[in-house]
């Protein structure tokens, strides 16, 4: 899902991104790897995961002081989803 | 045999429609999820590319089951030609805001099919019920750029939903030179027909391949 992109990532875009990198830590991952691995600012990263997390896309789980934030149904059901847009769009050499 | 001829085009435009409406719910589906509005326009190029063909393809049925009209089947040719410029354009537009190239300026086209007391071959028939050779060959130009835009998607990505789109597009523009050379033999268009529905298969299957994903 995260490609070489120089242009303006769209919010779905990146909200993506986020569920990409926490799906493939297992389901659950840190803010700092989250923030590398999606490409974020730290200013952006605590605005898009509050906002994730009141649409109940992804869950916080704090460990022992230790912030985790956990991929939920729903934020799983919308990678999927995403996936396919982004197989459908892949196919016309399109991308949002 | 001309009975036949517009029973062969009905069937199969009513066939390449709904596969058009398939690809525009699947495009809405997709639009109503993300907001983009580059899936709204893709949603709205087949959803006109569908009514065209419906319509054209339950007119000449209809009509043909009814009392054959002069009328009905200009008309239907003209929402037709009308349907596909509007929708091949709107991919092109597509194309060309998501990418680096400029759609080629197509000459101003103007003119509506003059008639008259032509004797009805197969050919007379094609005239009567597609739209003008002149018109044809501008929805040709449009998707000679769709096939370039999608081939060369398919070239640097690879991969099998790629080479489905560029087939389908390819088809399509290979259908529209026989369909543009139907007018003077008129055999072609059946060739056109089965080619132009081969390009709605195509489409169909990357359908299925995304959904399935």
């Amino acid at each position: 899902m995260r490609g070489e992109r120089s242009r303006y990532r769209s919010k779905l875009r990146i909200i993506a991104d986020i569920l990409t990198v926490i799906s493939e830590e297992g389901g659950s991952a840190g803010p700092t790897r989250i923030l590398y691995g999606a490409n974020l600012s730290h200013d952006r990263l605590v605005r898009y995961l509050s906002e994730m997390e009141e649409k109940e896309l992804v869950r916080k789980l704090v460990d022992d002081g230790r912030t985790r934030y956990a991929i939920t149904e729903k934020g799983r059901k919308l990678l999927r989803e995403m996936k396919k847009i982004e197989e459908f769009l892949n196919a016309f050499g399109l991308e949002i | 045999m001309l009975a036949g001829f517009l029973v062969f085009s009905s069937i199969m435009e009513v066939v390449e429609g709904s596969v058009a409406f398939l690809t525009c719910y699947h495009a809405l589906k997709f639009y109503r999820l993300t907001g983009e509005k580059l899936l709204l326009r893709i949603h709205l190029a087949f959803l006109i590319l569908g009514i065209g063909l419906l319509t054209h393809g339950t007119a000449i049925g209809i009509t043909l089951s009814l009392i054959p009209s002069f009328l009905v089947f200009r008309t239907s040719a003209l929402i037709l030609f009308a349907c596909e410029l509007i929708a091949y354009v709107m991919l092109a537009y597509s194309y060309a805001k998501a990418g680096k190239e400029a759609l080629a300026p197509v000459a101003p086209l103007l003119l509506l099919a003059r008639e008259g007391g032509r004797k009805l071959g197969p050919e007379g028939l094609i005239r009567l019920i597609r739209y003008h050779p002149l018109l044809e060959a501008l929805i040709l130009v449009v998707l000679i750029y769709l096939s370039y835009k999608t081939i060369s998607n398919f070239m640097s990505r690879g991969g099998l939903n790629p080479l489905l789109v560029s087939f389908s597009f390819l088809f399509l523009t290979v259908a529209h030179v026989c369909f543009l050379l139907s007018y003077s033999l008129a055999a072609l268009y059946i060739t056109a027909h089965v080619i132009q529905l081969l390009a709605f298969l195509s489409m169909l299957l990357m359908m299925l391949r995304v959904i399935s994903t």
